[in-house]
């Protein structure tokens, strides 16, 4: 099965968007994944059985090519976290402190966490989509979620 | 409100900016198909750029690329730059249709993360302190026309070498891959 990559972009290039500025912590090396995905779908020739499994694949390509540009040496300088929240249209505060709270995770977790609560995928789907084993995604989401608590208090529910 | 709602209210405010690159996509793409035309014999060639000379004991070799590929030895005045064009540690298996790649004591599948427009990187330190970068990429469809690139760099010192790829009479090579890579890094070479 293949899609119009123009159909998938206007689809996904939010998600995908999201899922990568996770990894890298800024919206340029962010927009950048989220791009790339859409190019390699777009050059490939590989067919998918249906549209989750081309969504997981562009979630998995922009998350990996975000990891790239974050090892990168040579990466160029780019809008610090507090000022490009600035420029974000929280409806509230307590959104405001979740997402900084979130950000404030290690990546490993918030990668994990956002996968989980944002793109609805089960703790073996993760497993896939980032190459770990399940048992990893369940000690990273659990970590993840005392931290959030710690720090949220009430405004993060007990799980 | 549950805690998935809340989140997800919270990161709705994330948007990609709205007008996706489709030009530069299709530009991409066309010279893609170009390429698979046009392909050339690729010959193993080698550049070497070294940038900056810190004086030392002659003999000593300074560092080492990974797999013994590339050498910088103290020589009186200054250093040399030797890479062994003709005995090269591969950076990659190619194993049931399969790409591995396998510096730094990795095993890792990267099929799917290489391609003639796009670079599979990979960064590490070694016991010395220097960085090694990594660059690899298609220079055609298939898995074994790959070509690749190694830089490496420390407080004193930064060069790389490039194998599998052409050079232009500018000093770029042939390789989409590398040639983005670079851009999109600054890399200075």
């Amino acid at each position: 099965m293949r899609l119009e990559t123009q159909a998938l972009a206007e689809q996904y290039r939010d998600r995908l968007f999201a899922a990568a500025f996770q990894v890298c912590g800024n919206a340029a090396d962010a927009e950048d994944a989220a791009q790339e995905a859409l190019l390699r779908y777009h050059l490939s020739d590989k067919e998918f059985e249906n549209q989750e499994h081309i969504r997981a694949w562009l979630l998995r390509v922009a998350v990996n090519w975000a990891k790239n540009i974050s090892r990168s040496f040579w990466r160029r300088n780019t809008l610090p976290l507090e000022e490009y929240m600035e420029t974000l249209e929280f409806d509230c505060q307590e959104s405001r402190e979740i997402f900084r709270e979130v950000m404030a995770l290690p990546e490993k977790y918030r990668l994990v966490i956002h996968l989980y609560y944002y793109e609805d995928y089960s703790v073996e789907e993760i497993g896939r989509i980032l190459g770990i084993r399940v048992s990893n995604v369940k000690v990273r989401l659990s970590r993840g979620r005392q931290m959030l608590k710690a720090t949220l208090q009430e405004v993060w529910d007990d799980e | 409100m549950n805690n998935r709602e809340k989140y997800k209210r919270a990161f709705s405010v994330l948007h990609a900016s709205q007008e996706t690159d489709w030009e530069a996509i299709m530009k991409t793409s066309r010279e893609h198909n170009m390429r698979k035309t046009g392909t050339k014999l690729l010959l193993a060639a080698v550049l070497v750029s070294l940038l900056a000379i810190t004086a030392s004991a002659a003999g000593v070799r300074l560092m080492q690329g990974w797999g013994g590929n590339m050498e910088v030895l103290s020589v009186e005045g200054g250093m040399e730059v030797h890479v062994h064009t003709d005995n090269l540690t591969e950076p990659v298996e190619i194993r049931d249709g399969r790409m591995w790649f396998v510096v730094n004591g990795e095993n890792r599948d990267i099929t799917d993360e290489i391609s003639q427009t796009e670079a599979f990187t990979y960064t590490f330190m070694d016991e010395q302190g220097i960085t090694h970068y990594w660059v690899l990429g298609l220079n055609g469809e298939e898995l074994e026309n790959y070509g690749y690139a190694e830089y490496l760099k420390s407080d004193t010192w930064q060069g790389g070498y490039s194998a599998r790829v052409n050079d232009n009479p500018d000093g770029t090579t042939d390789a989409v891959w590398l040639e983005r890579w670079k851009q999109e890094n600054n890399c200075p070479w």
